[in-house]
């Protein structure tokens, strides 16, 4: 290539609309069109046949036969077909006859304005003295001076015109009324007029347009144009007529796209307006119906008279709006019969118009219309050596300069004589031979176009090819070489996900810069899928893929080819390029685009991997993620290996049966938040998903599909890679701690629940040992709290013991410490991880089996909330129980010191509490000898008597100072329930009060009864007087 | 386990507890099952051989614990039990001395499985069994000597089990290989034919070797290992052209060394 001259030709070269384009470049890139069909006699029994572009110039055009037959000939085609580079061909051919005795006018597309059109004939030299044609070229210059706003509202108020005087209209009145209205509405005026709109589209047919639109678009009104919505018809609503907003809710779809009125709606109103575009673009232009006939017929009548005929060339009659219907009237006036005697010149006549307008007229002119020649789609592509052929003129002819082509040109553009660019930097790259000359095809190959021409989406047209392909390659080449293919880099190349997954490994193990990395992917992934067979394989170390390892020199990808082919590149081993065996003429069918390589063939499959390509590769979101990523999730709980990562399977549990995913996955559609540990788009991503979509939809949940190999490697490698992650999130918690917090709260409730039912017969707190976790439940079934406070068996009774919190509560501790074999989770069998065990009992018994229960937060895995919430409800109760139970120690005490009639500074020792049950003991043996008649109490008293270091014990806790106490502290002193032998202590004394009193009123009852009988006096009991007497008697013997 | 039968009890996390519990000092064997299977919180009434094939594997087979009548005693280097990666270190160091080991001959089987096993929904599978059988000439190989097998070859780092309703081995044994080639003399950015890699690693990974010194085929264990190795750098492989030797990795389309290597830089081992 040379730059230097591509770069200033390149515009010129491939502008195929400007009428810049001279004919030498022309005829120089023209590949003949083969497959053209002729149909004559449209309203007879068509009768088609397929013939070369130069029989039909011999036949139709350069026949002496019929060079007197006036003809109409339609050349028709879908967009970009190339119907207008065969009528310039046309053109070109008619030119270069050597004896020009015709005029040859061709309408170019680009110059297809009413008055451009007119001008074009007014500029032929042949009619230059034509009369009125002062007249005519001030139609031209007409409005000339007019500012571009001010005709666009000129154009628009002629449609209102149009409209107010339409009697004949397909409207109701009202209908036509209320439209009217609507169009007189500044608003719809604002939205008829923005940019783009319809009236800028009718304004550049009017007037000479610079405009660069060389599309096939139609001057006329879209249906779009006319439907309304929501946001228009209520701003409408605020400030039209109610005429206007009427009609504007007629144009308002429905929510299921209808429309409320059949006969007036978007469809019917543009069709509507377009039959009046016509007369709308002739009256502004200052044309009256008939001037552009009388114009052409005049020309035709300068002609004859000078004996010259005329071939009319249009390129593009779909864009020639505002005359297109006075041009084909004009068109079909033929020279001989009944108009002979307006002295015209023959016309032959060729109009280019795509199908779908040709079907508008059709029908009126069908009986006039002398031969259809079809151009037909794609016609170029469908053979490979056109195509290829094509590609190389056009990159030969940018490299040659203007003058060479023009000489060329004018020594009869001989193919003979075709002039031939060398490339003296690159001379060996593959080239196309076209008549014995070679012609490169830098930087393409044959299987490259082939390629992209196949990855053209749409419109596989010769314009395409040098708008898509050839413009911005060489375009990339002359501006950014460094960076060739970049202007590939949004459009996938369609690789097979294996040759993509080893690219990329290749490349992570070459230095290539971090922000260059992306671009550099792309550009192998361009040139292995474009450039090359898709695959990686290696022919003779000189090439990958059938990608000649001097393309990737060319292009700056030595790197990676050196590392594929596990040689350096030097440049005596670019080898010649070889005919790449997939071009042959004898196998015409180019490979189907959509799949350049071994397509999978699972249709859930191949849609997830689409979708999946479209996230990372274009920054969509994912859709449908949940059953790959739930599968992803599957396997990372299945395969580590929890317990020699130090996490218990009791942590997996509760992760994995949580609401939350342990994975989400960037741009996931939904539910992003309820993902663990987030994915984020990347090329590790992507491949982890690809094998998981592989997993899913061809090996249905398991490893058995094709390569799985390749898929294991990369899941294990990622999964050692990125296990931490997970094991950080499962295990919760840190190197620090040790231990999950959920974990510190069941074994400290545990404790607290063992002390608070009186399970261990520990009096100091050094005594709690990590046995005591490793109870066995009937161990630690609730005991009877009688003698406790109220609040103290609340406690045990509602919180430690309700629904079986107890039990759920060490459940967590012992699995949580079970050294599970597999993955049973509940197995009945436990095999303790006991130094584990102990290390953290020994760091919670350090921090004195204390927590703040204030600093707990919520965790979003919720069963590590069961033994916090546990835990939290003890210690929010735990005061007042100590309260509680401390107050009524001290009342016991009270009491007791009351029945003793100690002070309070005296201790009650256990002598004391024997020798008062011992009087106890002696009261009620009296009251048995006296037969009196009360319950008694002696065994009792025995049986208390015998604890009486135990209620010394209890009493010595309940006068404890306890302020520098903890809570902890505080009932391990209760757990043993000391209250409750001194609350029978306290009810036997009570009892023995009680009889004490009873024994006290019967005896003065029945002394009372005696004194009133007059048995009692002085303090004596009469009953005995004579028996006093006696003895009385008896002792003063005595003393004598 | 090692050395006799295969059981699925003394699963590596037990006996590596069973070893931390004796390293702090001479213990009773009643305390020390009492401590690791509690009598209270295990089902009554069943005898329970769990303890005892635990300690087994510690006493008899890997001689890191010794029992003088009741008494047991650690008796190795304590940096063996530092942590799980240490123990692991020790296993692969001693496990696979004896060759005629029913647990050398089932782990050869595993690591050259290759793919071929991932068609089995689970490892017990009748097929694999058999295979394994054919291959080893055990009489007969038992569901419990490949489940008890499994703990092992994922904890010395021959691949992952997936474990969920079915069950696969995943062949990739990076772990090991680091293993292996710090018990070997490597000199790093040295560069050692396949050749010469093999027989001086050959030592201690014969195990997952034995086939490919005959065959100049890597299993995908191994191959997956040595992709892995040179993505981190650990290693890097090479292809010379007109080297004498070629050996072939297990073919994989989607990495940078497809199938043929003929060279090994050793660079080191990086953990973590």
């Amino acid at each position: 290539m040379n730059r230097q001259i591509a770069s200033s030709r390149l515009k010129d070269v491939l502008n195929v609309d400007s009428i810049n384009s001279t004919q030498a470049d022309f005829l120089s890139t023209h590949v003949p069109f083969r497959k053209i069909t002729v149909i004559n006699d449209l309203t007879g029994t068509s009768t088609s046949e397929n013939i070369s572009e130069e029989q039909i110039f011999s036949e139709y055009f350069n026949n002496s036969n019929i060079y007197n037959r006036h003809q109409l000939i339609v050349v028709d085609g879908s967009s970009g077909s190339g119907k207008s580079h065969f009528i310039r061909w046309i053109s070109a051919k008619l030119n270069a006859q050597e004896e020009q005795k015709d005029v040859v006018i061709m309408i170019r597309r680009s110059d297809n304005t009413l008055k451009g059109t007119i001008r074009q004939f007014l500029d032929i030299e042949e009619v230059k003295n034509i009369k009125n044609k002062d007249v005519y070229e001030r139609l031209v210059r007409a409005n000339q001076n007019v500012s571009e706003q001010r005709f666009k509202y000129e154009i628009y108020h002629k449609f209102l015109v149009e409209i107010a005087d339409d009697e004949e209209s397909i409207f109701s009145s009202n209908d036509r009324k209320n439209f009217r209205e609507l169009l007189s509405s500044s608003e719809f005026e604002e939205r008829m007029l923005m940019a783009g709109g319809p009236i800028e589209r009718i304004y550049s047919k009017i007037v000479d347009s610079d405009s660069e639109n060389n599309e096939d678009t139609l001057a006329l009104f879209d249906i779009d144009d006319f439907t309304m919505d929501y946001d228009f018809n209520i701003k409408l609503k605020n400030n039209a007529s109610k005429k206007a907003v009427k009609m504007a809710n007629k144009l308002l779809p429905e929510t299921d796209g209808s429309y409320e009125d059949d006969e007036c709606n978007p469809e019917i109103v543009a069709s509507y307006m377009n039959s009046k575009v016509e007369q709308v673009v002739r009256s502004c232009a200052g044309i009256e119906p008939g001037d552009f006939q009388q114009i052409f017929k005049e020309i035709r009548q300068e002609l004859f008279r000078q004996g010259k005929n005329l071939f009319l060339l249009i390129e593009d009659i779909t864009s020639c709006t505002g005359i297109n219907q006075d041009l084909l009237n004009a068109l079909i006036v033929e020279h001989t019969g009944t108009n002979e005697a307006d002295h015209m010149c023959r016309l032959v006549s060729v109009i280019g118009t795509t199908t779908e307008y040709f079907k508008g007229f059709r029908d009126n002119y069908i009986d006039r219309i002398t031969t259809k020649i079809t151009i037909e789609d794609g016609s170029i592509g469908n053979n490979v050596d056109d195509l290829i052929q094509f590609v190389a003129k056009y990159l030969n002819i940018m490299s040659i300069s203007a003058a060479e082509i023009d000489n060329w040109y004018k020594d009869g553009a001989l193919e003979l004589e075709y002039p031939v660019h060398v490339d003296p930097d690159i001379s060996k790259w593959e080239s196309y031979n076209f008549n014995g000359k070679s012609l490169s095809l830098y930087p393409f190959t044959k299987r490259a176009i082939i390629n992209l021409y196949n990855g053209l989406e749409q419109h596989k047209t010769p314009r395409y090819i040098l708008r898509k392909i050839i413009e911005p390659a060489v375009d990339n080449i002359l501006q950014d070489k460094k960076y060739f293919p970049k202007f590939l880099k949004s459009k996938s190349a369609g690789l097979n996900f294996d040759v993509e997954a080893r690219i990329k490994s290749t490349l992570s193990n070459m230095q290539i810069n971090a922000e260059e990395k992306d671009d550099y992917r792309d550009r192998v992934f361009s040139v292995i899928g474009f450039w090359g067979d898709g695959t990686l394989s290696i022919k003779n170390n000189t090439s990958i893929g059938t990608v000649g390892v001097g393309i990737f020199k060319e292009f700056n990808l030595e790197k990676f080819a050196e590392k594929v082919l596990g040689v350096s590149i030097g440049d005596s081993d670019i080898p010649d390029p070889i005919d790449d065996p997939l071009i042959s003429l004898a196998d015409p069918p180019i490979i189907d685009p959509s799949i350049p390589n071994p397509p999978e063939t699972n249709k859930a499959f191949d849609d997830f991997a689409r979708i999946l390509s479209d996230w990372h590769y274009e920054g969509k979101n994912f859709t449908k993620a949940y059953p790959v990523r739930d599968e992803i999730c599957k396997f990372i709980f299945a395969s580590i290996a929890w317990q020699r990562e130090g996490v218990s399977l009791l942590s997996v549990q509760m992760v994995e049966t949580s609401s939350y995913n342990l994975i989400s996955i960037e741009r996931q559609d939904r539910a992003i938040d309820k993902g663990l540990v987030l994915l984020e788009d990347s090329d590790d991503t992507y491949q982890l998903l690809l094998v998981f979509g592989k997993w899913l939809h061809i090996g249905e949940k398991s490893w058995d599909f094709s390569n799985a190999a390749s898929s294991i490697r990369f899941v294990t490698s990622w999964l050692e890679k990125n296990k931490l992650k997970f094991i950080d999130v499962v295990k919760d918690y840190d190197e620090k701690t040790k231990y999950p917090e959920c974990v510190r709260c069941a074994i400290i409730a545990e404790i607290y629940r063992g002390i608070i039912n009186g399970d261990y017969q520990i009096s100091k707190f050094s005594d709690i040992k990590t046995e005591m976790l490793l109870k066995s439940q009937s161990e630690r079934i609730k005991k009877d709290g009688t003698g406790h406070s109220l609040e103290w068996i609340e406690l045990q009774d509602n919180i430690l013991y309700a629904n079986g919190k107890a039990e759920e509560n060490i459940e967590l501790v012992q699995k949580y410490y079970n050294l599970i074999q597999g993955n049973v989770k509940n197995a009945s069998r436990k095999i303790i991880n006991y130094t584990s065990l102990e290390s953290t009992f020994k760091e919670i018994k350090k921090d004195c089996f204390e927590t703040n229960i204030e600093e707990f937060k919520i965790d979003k895995i919720k069963d590590r909330n069961t033994s916090k919430d546990y835990l939290q409800k003890i210690m929010l109760r735990l005061e007042k129980v100590v309260k509680a139970e401390n107050k009524e120690g001290k009342e016991c005490y009270k009491e007791v010191l009351k029945y003793f009639g100690f002070s309070e500074d005296v201790d009650i020792e256990a002598e004391d509490i024997k020798d008062l049950l011992n009087e106890i003991i002696e009261f009620y043996k009296a009251a048995e000898i006296n037969g009196i008649n009360i319950a008694l109490r002696t065994k009792e008293s025995s049986n208390i008597k015998e604890k009486s270091n135990s209620i010394v014990k209890a009493l010595d806790i309940f006068k404890m100072d306890l302020s520098e106490k903890s809570l902890l502290e505080i009932i391990l002193l209760y757990s043993q329930n000391p209250m409750k032998i001194v609350k029978q202590f306290i009810k036997l004394l009570e009892a023995v009060n009680e009889d004490r009193e009873k024994v006290y009123l019967e005896m003065q009852k029945e002394k009372e009864a005696l004194t009133r009988s007059g048995n009692w006096s002085d303090e004596a009991d009469p009953r005995f007087e004579s028996e006093k007497a006696s003895f009385d008697e008896l002792l003063k013997l005595m003393e004598v | 386990m090692f050395d006799n039968n295969i059981k699925t009890e003394p699963i590596p996390e037990r006996v590596y507890e069973l070893c931390k519990i004796v390293l702090k000092g001479d213990v009773d064997d009643k305390i020390v099952k009492e401590k690791m299977e509690p009598k209270a919180i295990n089902p009554v009434g069943s005898t329970s051989y769990y303890y005892s094939s635990i300690r087994e594997v510690c006493v008899q087979e890997l001689k890191i614990i010794t029992k003088e009548g009741e008494v047991l005693s650690f008796v190795g280097d304590k940096k063996i039990l530092k942590d799980m990666d240490s123990f692991r270190q020790y296993c692969n160091s001693i496990v696979f001395r004896n060759k005629e080991t029913n647990f050398y001959k089932i782990a050869r089987c595993f690591l050259g499985s290759d793919d071929k096993w991932l068609k089995y929904k689970t490892l017990t599978d009748l097929n694999i069994r058999r295979e394994i059988q054919e291959k080893t000439h055990i009489a007969l190989v038992t569901d419990p000597m490949i489940l008890g097998m499994r703990f092992w070859i994922s904890f010395l780092g021959f691949g992952f089990i997936q474990e969920k309703g079915a069950m696969y081995y995943l062949p990739n044994m990076h772990i090991a290989l680091q293993d292996f080639c710090e018990f070997t003399e490597f000199e790093r950015n040295k560069e050692y034919t396949v050749s010469e890699f093999i027989s001086m690693i050959n030592n201690s990974a014969s195990v997952a070797l034995e086939d490919t010194k005959e065959t100049m085929r890597f299993n995908l264990a191994m191959s997956n290992a040595l992709r892995q190795m040179h993505d981190r750098k650990e290693i890097v492989l090479k292809k010379v052209l007109d080297s004498k030797e070629t050996w072939e990795l297990y073919q994989d389309e989607t990495h940078e060394f497809t199938d043929k290597i003929t060279h090994i830089i050793y660079k080191g081992v990086k953990r973590g």
